[in-house]
């Protein structure tokens, strides 16, 4: 190898380096392999057929082939067809009628409105807001909600704290006290009444407050605690007073474990209650055994007595008529009842009411703390098109003296019509690239009570689905994994019926994997290498022959090297004037378009004869007839040399023109030669490799390798702006040939730079390349083109 | 009807020292060349050809795949990296499970490659996952790492084949995308 500039020591080290590269390429193509096989069979006529045979991987290296039955052939391949989530349904629809796809998967689509305007209440104007006719219930809109409210202070005022006995006396058998030291209820004690009771008849014990008669005739309503300490056997309270002369009782109220306040009715002793006395608290029961029952807080006052409703309400339209069916419609609002004290009830109703039925339930059980949840199927009240009410009132009822207070709220009121229907989907025909046998298939599908869905597939050999290639459907119901029945093919369509009963609810489709395979399309094997026997004698190679079977569809082509080189043949091909070495390698490619056929490759066979022993050696002259003759054939040859040796150093010929990328990808390769004898994608990769590996090697220089020389042959380059040009000469090489090189080089850019500076890979955008070439690879000296166009 | 199409690429083969580069090449093509080479230039070019079905473009692509192998020395990725990442349609980023500073490496591996190409389909192979036993980081690890890189990532074995193949036709997709796409 010689560059073309003086060499350093430095530039010494790089070239050596690459010398090695270079040799030991040679050396990787030249490295014996392990030869188990093959086997010799001398065929009596001078001929050998040397024969591989594919009943084992000795002497062979596989790359993406197997051996099946004593054949290399193309495996299968697992190829499935998984689709996982609603997105890749979506993708391959061609009809989706009914259906959503969304994160859960496919399945009904429902109509989504809320025919109630501005449930959330972030205004108020849709609504009305409606207090109750006496106005002690109010509503209104307040932090983005319905509150609904009452409040209303106590009516009633202390008549006796009951803190001593002072003005109170036992019935008889009965004893009263005072007592401060337990759970007084007002002031600093309560009064204590102390008694038993007989076993018969029923009777009372009291505490009896003398005095002038009471006045209470402006009051209605007496409240006091009571502490019973035992209520078993039981215990009533009520309260006795003569009226006139007449002794009047209130109706006995039972009593309770524990602290109770108890309301006494007044109005009990008549209209007129200006003249009470001997009023007696009074705790009646019968068999009681001594025991104490404690009285505190005596308060009398009005009561205060309502039952009145507060509500709010707005109209929506529903323009189409809906089914009875549950889930096809659904009403739903959240609320609250924060407070609710001192009321006999505070009780909440929701009403939807069309034009010809409606729809009311009492929605306040137990509350939670916080917002309860309330839904509703409202669908028969709701079939028909036309106007509705939705309402949402509050019944307060009070029948008390106290402070009362009633506090609640509703907020996200929705009416929706799901109105899901029967919905289908159908793919459109997928490509499996290549024809595949199809085993199982498993269906992911959520369903729920009236709910149904029906999967389907059918495959064909043609993007049409329905025409004569395809199979009829298969069906499945549900989802699982189940077992495919279909032919081969290369397409697949998937159907799926989705069914509801139920207009609110839908199956969910959540996935599909179908389980198929076809034949890798490509496989490749090499062989060991084999030498002929006693290779110092004459041979010649003859044949390449290949036994295998497939279908049109499938190809094996061959090559034949010696490990620095290969060279493609076809079985049956004439190797003599092609391979010259003793040691011998091949491969075979196995390719087929069709992913239910593979070529079987049963036995390869090259057959080599031996060649007759050279002529006697020239200085037995008398050995050869006619010697004379042969003298002069010898002088002839001699003068002949001497010719072709001055002619030679004149002459020179282009081999190969390499025009590679600047990264290293080949644009095109033009040889003289009838085939390239090695991958020129590689080489020229390769060659950027060791160029690259140069210029870096000495940044400072700015150098470039212009020229170098291996054995007889000669290598010019010449870089352009995206590509440069590799010319490999053999003979010796003239000095107008570097020139020319820049010529054809400055040509290439003229006409194609375009095409280079964005050239994105494809072969197809440098038609005409290769013509182009010719002009320079075929003749003696370049001629630049002329009035030629540029590429585009 | 599909319509077919050729393609040639180059694809960098990135990573640390001894994490199975050359033996996932070597799983995957026919090896041409010994390591003397390698050790020589810093790089070793193996050629794949293949077929890869792009249903979005309803194309069937054949891509003459040059894939440039390269040194795991951080001293040849500094000195060579603009000659031989230059021009790079992808990059294949090689892990191994057994050892976590090899996925950490990465970094530096691909901002190398996206410092001279900029953006390019990425895809990392953790290999040497038949060594599950021996495993230094998790499935997790390795999904943020590429997550940050808008990366793909298989977990593969040089040693018994597994994703190897579906490792390099899926950078080839991604490749081909991405030339189809510029072009």
């Amino acid at each position: 190898m010689v560059a073309e500039r003086p060499i350093n020591r430095r530039k010494c080290a790089v070239m050596i380096l690459m010398a090695v590269a270079l040799f030991s390429v040679t050396a990787a193509l030249a490295a014996p392999v392990s030869a188990d096989l093959p086997r010799v069979r001398d065929n009596g006529d001078g001929t050998h057929t040397v024969t591989w045979r594919m009943n084992t991987t000795d002497g062979l290296l596989l790359q993406g082939v197997e051996l099946a039955n004593g054949n290399v052939t193309l495996p299968w391949k697992s190829h499935n067809l998984t689709w996982a989530g609603a997105a890749a349904f979506a993708a391959n629809a061609s009809v989706a009628s009914n259906l959503s796809f969304d994160a859960d998967g496919v399945s009904l689509r429902a109509d989504p409105r809320n025919f109630v305007a501005d449930g959330n209440f972030s205004t108020a104007a849709p609504w009305s807001f409606l207090p109750s006719a006496g106005g002690n219930v109010t509503v209104v809109w307040e932090n983005d909600s319905a509150i609904f409210r009452h409040a209303s202070p106590s009516t009633d005022s202390l008549w006796d704290g009951l803190n001593s006995t002072a003005g109170w006396f036992n019935s008889p058998g009965s004893q009263i006290w005072t007592n401060s030291t337990g759970d007084v209820k007002e002031g600093t004690g309560m009064l204590g009444l102390n008694f038993s009771l007989p076993s018969s008849p029923r009777s009372s014990a009291g505490a009896l407050h003398a005095g002038p008669p009471l006045n209470w005739s402006a009051y209605d309503r007496l409240v006091l605690w009571i502490l019973p300490l035992n209520v078993s056997p039981p215990l009533t309270f009520n309260i006795a007073a003569f009226v006139g002369t007449t002794l009047e009782n209130t109706t006995e109220q039972l009593l309770r474990p524990g602290w109770q306040e108890v309301a006494v009715d007044l109005t009990e002793f008549g209209p007129s209650r200006d003249a009470l006395s001997s009023l007696t608290l009074q705790v009646n029961g019968q068999n009681v055994p001594r025991t104490t029952v404690y009285f505190d807080d005596l308060r009398v006052g009005n009561a205060k007595r309502f039952d009145e409703t507060a509500r709010i309400q707005q109209t929506f339209v529903k323009s189409n008529a809906t089914s009875p069916v549950a889930g096809s419609a659904v009403l739903r609002f959240n609320w609250s009842l924060a407070i609710a004290s001192g009321v006999v009830s505070a009780t909440g109703f929701v009403k939807v009411s069309g034009p010809s039925s409606s729809f009311e339930r009492i929605f306040t059980g137990p509350p939670g703390p916080g917002w309860n949840g309330f839904v509703a199927d409202i669908s028969p009240a709701t079939t028909g098109p036309g106007a509705y009410d939705v309402s949402v009132r509050l019944e307060v009822v009070l029948n008390n003296t106290s402070a009362s207070s009633v506090e609640a709220g509703i907020d996200n009121v929705s009416v929706a019509f799901p109105d899901r229907h029967n919905g289908t989907y159908l793919s459109m025909p997928v490509s499996l690239g290549v024809a595949s046998e199809f085993f199982h298939v498993t269906w992911s599908v959520a369903l729920s009570g009236s709910t149904s869905a029906q999967t389907d597939l059918r495959v064909g050999n043609d993007s049409i689905p329905g025409s004569a290639t395809w199979s009829a459907w298969q069906t499945w119901s549900g989802g699982g994994t189940y077992l495919s029945r279909m032919p081969p093919a290369a397409f697949v369509q998937v159907r799926i019926d989705l069914t509801t009963t139920n207009a609110s609810r839908t199956a969910v489709l959540r996935s599909m994997d179908l389980e198929t395979r076809h034949r890798a399309a490509q496989g490749f094997l090499v062989s060991s290498d084999f030498s002929i026997p006693e290779m110092d004698k004459p041979f010649r190679w003859k044949t390449l022959n290949a036994t295998w079977i497939g279908s049109p569809a499938n190809t094996i082509s061959f090559s034949v090297g010696d490990g620095t080189y290969w060279q493609s043949y076809t079985a049956g091909d004439d190797l003599s004037r092609t391979v010259t070495t003793a040691r011998i390698r091949w491969n075979a490619t196995l390719r087929t378009s069709d992913g239910l056929a593979a070529p079987s490759l049963e036995s390869v066979e090259l057959v080599y004869e031996r060649v007759p022993a050279p002529s006697p050696a020239w200085w037995d002259i008398g050995a050869i007839p006619y010697a004379p003759y042969g003298l002069a054939a010898l002088v002839a040859s001699v003068l002949g040399y001497a010719g072709y040796e001055f002619t030679i150093r004149r002459m020179f010929a282009i081999d190969d023109v390499f025009l590679v990328s600047k990264e290293g990808r080949l644009m095109m390769h033009n040889t003289r030669r009838m085939r390239a004898d090695r991958d020129e994608d590689i080489l020229s990769a390769m060659l950027t490799a060791i160029l690259s590996f140069l210029t870096d090697f000495d940044r400072e220089e700015n150098g470039n390798l212009k020229r170098f020389e291996l054995g007889s042959k000669t290598a010019l380059i010449e870089r352009g702006k995206n590509a440069y040009l590799a010319a490999v000469y053999s003979g010796r090489v003239p000095r107008w040939a570097k020139k020319d090189l820049r010529r054809f080089m400055d040509d290439l850019e003229r006409r194609f730079g375009d095409v280079f500076a964005r050239w994105s890979g494809d072969p197809g955008d440098l038609q005409g390349l290769k013509e182009f070439s010719d002009r320079f690879v075929s003749r003696l000296r370049y001629r630049p083109a002329r009035n030629e166009g540029r590429a585009s | 009807m599909t319509k077919q199409k050729q393609l040639k690429s180059k694809v960098c083969l990135v990573g640390d020292k001894g994490v199975g580069k050359t033996s996932l090449i070597s799983r995957y093509t026919i090896n041409m060349y010994d390591e003397g080479y390698l050790t020589t230039l810093g790089t070793h070019v193996t050629k794949k050809e293949a077929r890869i079905l792009l249903p979005e473009y309803d194309l069937l692509v054949d891509i003459d795949i040059t894939i440039w192998d390269i040194m795991g020395e951080k001293g040849f990725r500094e000195l060579l990296k603009d000659a031989y990442f230059y021009g790079a349609n992808g990059i294949l980023a090689v892990a191994d499970l057994t050892r976590r500073r090899t996925l950490d490496n990465l970094d530096d591996w691909i901002d190398g490659v996206e410092d001279v190409v900029g953006k390019v389909p990425i895809l990392i192979a953790v290999n040497k996952s038949d060594l599950t036993a021996n495993a230094r980081f998790r499935e997790i690890d390795v999904a943020a790492f590429a997550k940050a890189y808008h990366a793909e990532f298989f977990f593969t074995s040089a040693k018994t084949g597994e994703r190897v193949e579906d490792t390099f036709l899926r950078l080839g997709a991604l490749v081909a995308e991405r030339q189809l796409q510029l072009a």
